[in-house]
């Protein structure tokens, strides 16, 4: 009996939390949508709704408040098409098993998102034959398992101050033109900006951090890549900051590449012009692979471990880019040095067939090898009138460098008492 | 053994040329940390590591070789080890002390040099971060301890100074200078699937690779060696491989210490 | 030192002889996720149905996340000893011999390179495939060898051209639709460059 009453009440319980919180999104929004007249602007209430809808007319729907909407169909939870339609402030959950499944999917034309956050555990939005499309200020937040943003034939569309985290490609563009992608923010991804197959693109301004690699431009023409931040993809033994693998006519300027394990790779790519990127810390700076008729102009190279190197590549003019292990003598002050800067390609050549040898990378017997069977002068990758200055970046100066001061007084304090001791006891 | 360890130290502080040595640390350290005004903070693995590892590479193990094989073929040439042997003490606890201070008095002096070129660096407007500081100076501090090592049973191996000199700078060649070079041609005759885990095998070889190799790892640089080393690589990254480290570190010294005691011991008797 | 040095040189001689005596079949390797890259386009393999594999006689062997990128790699190193290719069954994911696999080309097939071309373990499989899917060619591996691989978007083109029949046309599409003739006159002349 006791039991019973138990029962009772617990299923009240389970009722009422579920209840008032979740609403069907079928019978909710959809009828609201559906009802909706051309050019309505319907407000949702704040609430979880469980469920997909679909958005075919020009209607903007705007969360007021904290508005969910949940699904784990197979079908996208949100599916726009149509034209201008306007999708404001709502935060979208994926949790579907679906392989190709997706929190928004957009065909169509003329639709703006903003303010719009997608958890997802799949792909976060696709767009499908659609143009004209903005997306501002949103998140997509993944899994790892598809990608953040998802272009498919879809051109002239804007992606903008968009944080897209942990998924497979953060921006994948495929068989998609005249896309600006600007000020977005993609973080511990498979490829933070992937695109393939794609002409005219504009990449700007955007921060690709921490994922496998940072800008990948494959089969394509044309990309305008401009004062990004490729930096830090550096922990996967196929890391890279950009990737240019048969990519044409790009303009690469201004970027930043940073601390990663490969700062720029140019492959089977022509006629890329590559200029005034910063290219620092890497491990290696600069790799050029098949690579032909390319300019690379007044970079600057430093602190990278390895500079840079080149094999089977020809016509590619480097010149005037500032090297910081060049040695360099201006007899005629130009800003020029006199002595071309050349990087010797043995160790790539060395590992390219065998990668077992690159444990090797910087061994000072390699060095010493390296030296001793120099490659013939054809091979090199030659600057041939480094610059000798750089603009000086803004030194920001660590200051509390407490610990630092310390350890050293704490070292030579140390010494010296053994030196004191050992030398008195007698 | 205390009493070997002690009169070793001693003997070490009061050489003259034992200072020579950490002003040699000093500059060294000095003008690798200056190096690169524009920088203005030293971390992570950079090109200035990966200098300063190599100079490292370079200077400690050929000084600490011939330190250390001198320090013992010094006594065996002077009669002081037949001195020494006419007291109840085992080789194996002469060799411990003599290497004991030695490495008391070498990491002392390189721990004194290394903090005042912090020091200098700081003064001059250097940044460093705490943990790139710790990589290199324990990676440092390992160089010594290996080829102090190495020194010392090297030194109870040679009948003079002068064989002593030329083993230690032979040894220092080929492990350092033509390492990869001997490795290259010898697996250039091993089938392609042999070429990684022989280079690993010899890897643990090589104290002076070994050691490289655990620096970049640390250094959080270890993608740069490729697919081949992944496996290597997060394992090392690992809070357990210390204890890799530390039984490495433990089982050369043992073999080392017992190689050279058995060959005094052979040598007492003679 | 030497005398380990020496004892590691014997340990290789003696695998040496031990690898030239036991000569077995040629196995591909499993596929690692996170570290595995195509040989050809650079781009992480996944431990799908596209991936493939070559083995080249020395046992090194190389991965392809694409079918099309495999023969571009063969196709562009006549002069290497392979020991063996393979590649996936669509289905099961089960490593095949290539020259022993059936294919189906079709274009509307999504593969990671765009080369559109799926592999089978059996004739039956592979038909099963083409019968669902409007469009397909079933190959044989010797067919496949004359396959030309193309993956331009003149074939997209079309493609498109199918979509905007059925869609009502809108000037921003119209206008992309112009580049990108455009761009494929570009790239039809790039080829010409080549050539």
């Amino acid at each position: 009996m006791l039991k019973l009453v138990f029962k009772y009440i617990f299923t009240i319980l389970v009722l009422l939390f579920l209840s008032p919180l979740s609403m069907k999104a079928e019978t909710t929004l959809q009828s609201k949508v559906d009802g909706a007249a051309n050019g309505e602007k319907i407000e949702i209430e704040a609430g979880v709704y469980e469920g997909a809808i679909k958005i075919a007319k020009s209607v903007t729907l705007s969360g007021n408040g904290n508005v969910v909407l949940r699904s784990c169909e197979q079908t996208p939870i949100v599916a726009i098409s149509g034209q201008a339609v306007q999708l404001r402030g709502v935060t979208i959950e994926y949790c579907g098993d679906e392989s190709e499944g997706a929190g928004i999917y957009i065909s169509g034309s003329n639709h703006v998102l903003e303010d719009i956050l997608v958890k997802t555990n799949h792909f976060g939005i696709r767009l499908e034959d659609a143009s004209g499309i903005a997306i501002e200020n949103s998140s997509v937040i993944g899994n790892k398992n598809g990608n953040g943003i998802d272009f498919w034939q879809s051109s002239h569309n804007v992606v903008k101050n968009v944080m897209i985290k942990n998924v497979a490609d953060g921006l994948y563009l495929e068989r998609s033109d005249d896309n600006s992608i600007i000020s977005n923010r993609i973080d511990g991804s498979r490829y933070g900006i992937h695109i393939m197959y794609s002409n005219d693109n504009l990449i700007e301004k955007n921060t690709s951090k921490h994922n496998i690699t940072g800008g990948m431009v494959m089969e394509a023409f044309g990309t305008q890549i401009r004062d990004n931040v490729f930096s830090f993809n550096d922990s996967n033994v196929n890391a890279q900051g950009l990737l240019l693998y048969r990519a044409f006519n790009s303009f690469v300027e201004g970027n930043t590449l940073e601390s990663n394990r490969l700062g720029i790779f140019v492959e089977e790519s022509e006629e890329n012009i590559i200029k005034n990127n910063k290219v620092a810390r890497n491990f290696i700076g600069f790799q050029f692979k098949q690579a032909k008729k390319n300019a690379a102009e007044t970079n600057d190279f430093s602190e990278n471990v390895h500079d840079a190197q080149a094999i089977d590549s020809e016509d590619n003019e480097v010149r005037g880019n500032y090297w910081d292990s060049a040695a360099m003598v201006d007899s005629n002050n130009d800003g020029r040095s006199d002595i071309p800067h050349k990087s010797d390609p043995y160790f790539l050549s060395l590992t390219e067939n065998i990668p077992g040898y690159r444990l090797f990378f910087q061994s000072p017997g390699l060095i010493f090898l390296q030296t001793m069977l120099k490659s013939p002068p054809e091979k090199l990758l030659t600057d041939v009138a480094p610059l000798i200055n750089r603009d000086v970046q803004e030194i920001n100066k660590e200051s509390g460098q407490v610990d630092m001061v310390f350890m050293a007084f704490a070292m030579v304090t140390v010494s010296s008492i053994i030196f004191i001791f050992g030398r008195k006891r007698e | 053994m205390w009493t070997i360890w002690q009169y070793e130290l001693r003997m070490t502080l009061r050489q003259r040329s034992f200072y020579s040595l950490l002003l040699l640390w000093v500059t060294v350290l000095s003008l690798l940390f200056l190096l690169q005004s524009s920088t203005p903070s030293i971390e992570g693995y950079t090109s200035i590591t990966a200098t300063i590892a190599n100079v490292a590479l370079y200077i400690i193990p050929l000084f600490m070789l011939i330190n250390g094989s001198f320090t013992v073929a010094n006594e065996l040439e002077n009669g002081q080890f037949r001195l020494i042997s006419t007291y109840p003490l085992s080789s194996l606890l002469y060799i411990s002390g003599k290497l004991g201070g030695q490495l008391v008095a070498q990491a002392a002096a390189f721990t004194m040099g290394f903090g005042i070129s912090l020091a200098i660096g700081l003064f001059f407007g250097k940044g460093f971060s705490l943990e790139w500081m710790w990589a290199i100076y324990l990676f440092c501090i390992g160089l010594i301890f290996f080829f102090l090592l190495t020194g010392v049973t090297v030194g109870s191996f040679v009948r003079s100074r002068w064989q002593a000199l030329t083993i230690s700078v032979t040894i220092w060649f080929f492990l350092v200078m033509i390492w990869p070079t001997v490795l290259i041609g010898v697996l250039g005759h091993a089938p392609y699937t042999w070429v990684s885990p022989l280079m690993k095998a010899a890897l643990f070889v090589n104290p002076a690779e070994f050691l490289r190799i655990i620096l970049v790892i640390k250094l959080g640089a270890g993608a740069v060696f490729g697919q081949s080393y992944d496996a290597l690589v997060n394992m090392m990254e690992a809070p357990s491989s210390w204890g890799v480290i530390a039984v490495y570190c433990g089982g050369f010294l043992t073999a080392a210490l017992l190689l050279s005691s058995i060959r005094l011991n052979r040598r007492k008797c003679q | 030192m030497n005398k380990k040095f020496l004892s590691i040189m014997m340990v290789g001689i003696a695998m040496l002889i031990i690898a030239a005596c036991g000569k077995d079949e040629v196995k591909p390797a499993a596929i690692k996720e996170d570290s595995d890259k195509c040989e050809v386009c650079n781009m992480a393999v996944v431990d799908g149905p596209h991936a493939t594999q070559i083995v080249l006689e020395d046992g090194k062997s190389m991965v392809f996340d694409d079918i099309g990128c495999m023969y571009g790699y063969l196709d562009k190193n006549k002069d290497k000893k392979f020991a063996a290719e393979f590649v996936r069954d669509y289905h099961d994911k089960e490593w095949i011999k290539a020259d022993k696999a059936f294919y189906v080309y079709n274009k509307s097939v999504k593969t990671p390179m765009a080369y559109n071309v799926v592999s089978f373990k059996d004739e039956a499989r592979a038909k099963k495939f083409a019968d669902k899917n409007d469009g397909s060619t079933i190959l044989s591996a010797e067919k496949l060898e004359d396959h030309s691989w193309e993956r331009n978007r003149d074939m997209m083109m079309k493609n498109k051209m199918k979509h905007h029949s059925h869609s009502e046309g809108n000037k921003m599409e119209d206008a992309s639709h112009e580049k990108i003739s455009e761009h494929d006159m570009k790239e039809e002349h790039k080829k010409e460059d080549m050539h």
